[in-house]
């Protein structure tokens, strides 16, 4: 993990695309605004559990546990949507429309850092684990890709 | 060098080894355009789905 604390040697920004996983992404958003609407639609869609992810100030990053089909994913993020009247979780949820599938960042991003775990709630076997695998695996890339472009700065100097 | 305003993202899935192979590719192709490919594929023939080239700044609204 500590190749993860220096800065992200690279333009590319890496995120996870899942069409059957509900996610969100809030911006501009208090934590306790974002508990509320994540446990407020985990109850009433029955998501079983989910994870809120700090991806920088005021922002977040929320995935629930239960599978879904894509339409009921974009029912509930559009009931979200909706309801909490976010301006930044209405456009990101039109964005992935447009792409017909979710993604979430999950690598550095110009000044923002990785988004990390700060809440858990309920199961987590399902969706949750799975989001955390694969990020498991992206964040292994960037690791294996920061030594590696250290490694030929320093065959260069 | 030349500069061209471009837009583009790739999206790769496969296996964990081939993922990192295409991540690392793709730093050197440039995207054609909205690409989603397997790892694997775009390993074999990665000029079919961009151009070589370097990003020089970069803009991303969100993901």
């Amino acid at each position: 993990m500590s190749g993860l604390r220096g800065k992200w040697n690279h333009y590319s920004i890496l995120g996870i695309t899942d069409d059957e996983t509900v996610m969100l992404d809030f911006d501009n958003t208090s934590f306790k605004w974002v508990k509320y609407w994540a446990m407020r639609a985990c109850g009433w869609f029955k998501l079983e559990g989910f994870i809120i992810l700090k991806s920088s100030e005021k922002n977040y990053h929320v995935v629930f546990n239960r599978k879904v089909s894509w339409s009921e994913n974009m029912r509930i993020v559009a009931w979200i949507s909706l309801l909490s009247r976010n301006k930044g979780l209405t456009k990101w949820f039109l964005m992935q429309c447009i792409k017909g599938a979710s993604t979430l960042r999950v690598s550095p991003k110009k000044d923002k850092p990785v988004p990390r775990v700060v809440f858990r709630y309920g199961s987590q076997g399902n969706g949750v684990a799975e989001f955390l695998a694969y990020r498991k695996i992206v964040r292994n890339i960037m690791v294996r890709m920061d030594s590696h472009v250290l490694e030929r700065k320093q065959e260069t100097t | 060098m030349k500069k061209v305003v471009g837009k583009g993202r790739y999206e790769f899935y496969g296996k964990g080894r081939d993922l990192y192979r295409a991540v690392v590719l793709a730093h050197k192709y440039m995207p054609k355009d909205y690409v989603t490919v397997s790892a694997e594929k775009f390993i074999e023939h990665p000029e079919s789905y961009g151009f070589v080239g370097e990003w020089i700044e970069r803009e991303v609204e969100s993901l």
